[in-house]
């Protein structure tokens, strides 16, 4: 079942175009990973799948109707969105901002603690539940942002479809958190939720994407699984480095090493 | 001072909080210049709600210290309510409703009412003109700032905080040349009303608070989730469902009808909506869902104890009630400001 389709949609929200026919479908527990240069548009494909950015040419649907349509309440309902950067500065305390997560649902209190605990204890925040956000590490925070964004979109009964939107997830986690993470997103994909995440790390994406869409300059250059899109020929022509592809000595997956 | 994390439980706070509103309410109406100990008060006003108070001591206590003291609760909640809604509006702790505009342009618009009546009104249509002067000007400071900070793609925080200035800015320029044309009279009038006072507390008045008030302090809690999103900034907010247009213009509109109002019936009564729902942030964090509420209520308390203040200072002169809120405020903003660390304010 496809959860979010987009059929050839550019989008311009400030007059020259950042997006140019972006053209893809995403299926319930999908992973999808967006790689491409600086400024080649992956933060802006994130935000108009979330609906923060209008398309100007194409459609997106959401579970099989238009996004434009979806009353906000209900859309949040089924897709949540971790931006890159967190401007959080009020003295909120971790289980009060993850617990944000659950504002777009009405499934009680007992339902919202028991998966606060849960994620808490997934994202290793649970120690740090009383501590209060602005004091953290970058590093925490960001597991703070993401348990909040998982929660959002975490059962299954909440929506028809689920849609996880992640813009650079691994970012300032340590080796530990990154695996912990990826692991936890790799688990949530298995109960049938699509995910799209902009990561820097393509070792990371070979490792998690099922697919991996190529961004360059706003046009989507290539789309396929890692074995296709990672070739020394992508990089050159998109990100002009030279690469060796190797193999992954465990997981068999392609393995980038700049030269 | 209050170490890192820790914070004063929820219901212990507003405790305090609802015994300690009636409780300063009866210190307010029991001080004054004629000497009416705690007991005699209680007993007068219960002389004046019953009807029968024809003593000297329930007129004083009826007719005169009880619509002040209900004006100032009410005004002080709904300028601390207010204060906590646009903070959290603004996601800046230092926010303050003055700062969209509302004080200036309710300043400016009280002062054309009072040069343009001149001496020819005076008395209760008098008072009443200036209050409406008062409340227009907010009104329309506010409609203009938030025309200026609206466009296609949304309402930005931004440059509403800078239209606020540059309209503030504005007012008191108007506003200082009106002074200029004014006489003597008017100008000492003009300077009385901005220093804020509740000296001209009536029954009519105690109304017209209570119910737009009343409106103001039931509506102002319908965001406090969308408000609570907010503070995660504002895509956040729209990707957890927030009607970010929606809630920004409902925001500002019923704190710009508050506030308004509250310059309108008690002139500029700075620092309450500024301080009250710092400190209260402070000791239960800042969930709107407790915030907005235990904020009305302490600037309640605040707004009756500072009036106290004002009016047995100097008795039998009355220091204007703005001018004692500002002694009180400024110094504890400041210590706010030098510990801010110490609750993670950054």
């Amino acid at each position: 079942m496809s959860v979010i389709t987009l059929s050839n949609v550019s989008a311009a929200p400030w007059g020259p175009a950042l997006l140019q026919d972006i053209d893809f479908s995403l299926d319930a527990g999908e992973i999808l990973g967006i790689i491409g240069p600086n400024g080649a548009g992956k933060s802006s494909l994130l935000h108009l799948m979330a609906g923060g950015i209008d398309p100007t040419h194409g459609e997106i649907t959401l579970l099989g109707n238009p996004l434009s349509s979806w009353p906000a309440d209900e859309r949040a309902r089924a897709m949540a969105m971790l931006p890159q950067q967190s401007t959080l500065n009020f003295p909120y305390r971790v289980d009060e901002v993850i617990q944000l997560g659950r504002n777009p649902h009405a499934s009680g209190a007992n339902t919202d603690r028991s998966i606060l605990q849960e994620l808490m204890e997934l994202t290793d925040t649970l120690q740090m539940a009383d501590r209060l956000y602005t004091q953290l590490s970058g590093g925490e925070k960001q597991r703070v942002q993401l348990a909040r964004v998982l929660a959002q979109v975490w059962r299954k009964e909440d929506a028809p479809g689920r849609l996880l939107l992640l813009d650079e997830p691994s970012n300032g986690l340590d080796l530990a958190h990154q695996k912990l993470v990826l692991g936890l997103i790799r688990d949530l994909a298995t109960t049938g939720c699509a995910v799209a995440l902009v990561v820097h790390d393509f070792n990371l994406l070979a490792d998690i994407a099922d697919r991996v869409i190529v961004l360059d300059q706003g046009k989507q250059v290539q789309l396929g699984d890692s074995e296709k899109v990672f070739t020394p020929a992508t990089f050159e022509n998109v990100f002009g480095v030279k690469v060796h592809i190797g193999r992954h000595p465990v997981s068999g997956k392609p393995l980038v090493v700049q030269l | 001072m209050i170490s890192a994390g820790k914070r004063v439980s929820t219901g212990s706070v507003f405790l305090v909080l609802s015994i300690g509103l009636p409780l300063s309410m009866l210190i307010a109406i029991s001080s004054g210049i004629a000497d009416i100990d705690t007991i005699g008060a209680i007993k007068a006003l219960g002389d004046f709600i019953l009807g029968d108070g024809g003593n000297q001591a329930s007129v004083i206590i009826g007719k005169i210290r009880l619509p002040r003291v209900i004006l100032a609760a009410v005004v002080g909640a709904v300028l601390a309510m207010s204060g906590a809604a646009m903070q959290g509006l603004f996601r800046n702790p230092l926010a303050d409703p003055s700062l969209i505009g509302v004080t200036a342009g309710a300043s400016l618009g009280a002062s054309i009412a009072i040069v343009a009546s001149g001496s020819t009104l005076s008395g209760l249509l008098g008072v009443s003109l200036v209050s409406l002067g008062a409340f227009v000007g907010g009104l329309l400071a506010v409609i203009v700032v938030f025309r200026l900070a609206t466009s296609a793609s949304g309402t930005s925080v931004a440059t509403m905080l800078l239209a606020g200035i540059a309209i503030t800015a504005l007012a008191g320029a108007v506003t200082n040349m009106l002074e200029f044309y004014a006489d003597n009279a008017m100008l000492r009038r003009i300077s009385l009303w901005r220093m804020g006072g509740l000296d001209g507390a009536n029954y009519q008045r105690v109304m017209v608070a209570c119910t737009i008030g009343g409106v103001v302090l039931v509506a102002l809690p319908r965001y406090a989730a969308a408000l609570n999103a907010l503070l995660l900034g504002e895509s956040e907010a729209r990707y957890l469902g927030i009607d970010l247009h929606r809630v920004k213009s409902g925001l500002i509109v019923i704190v710009a009808v508050g506030v308004g109002t509250s310059v309108a019936l008690a002139g500029t009564i700075g620092f309450v909506g500024l301080v009250v729902p710092h400190i209260m942030r402070m000791l239960i964090g800042p969930d709107h869902r407790a915030l907005l509420p235990a904020s009305a209520l302490a600037g309640a308390l605040l707004l009756v104890l500072a009036d106290t203040v004002a009016r047995v200072a100097l008795a039998p002169t009355e220091l204007p009630v703005g001018v004692v809120t500002a002694l009180v405020g400024v110094p504890f903003f400041i210590s706010l400001l030098r510990q801010r660390g110490h609750y993670g304010m950054q």
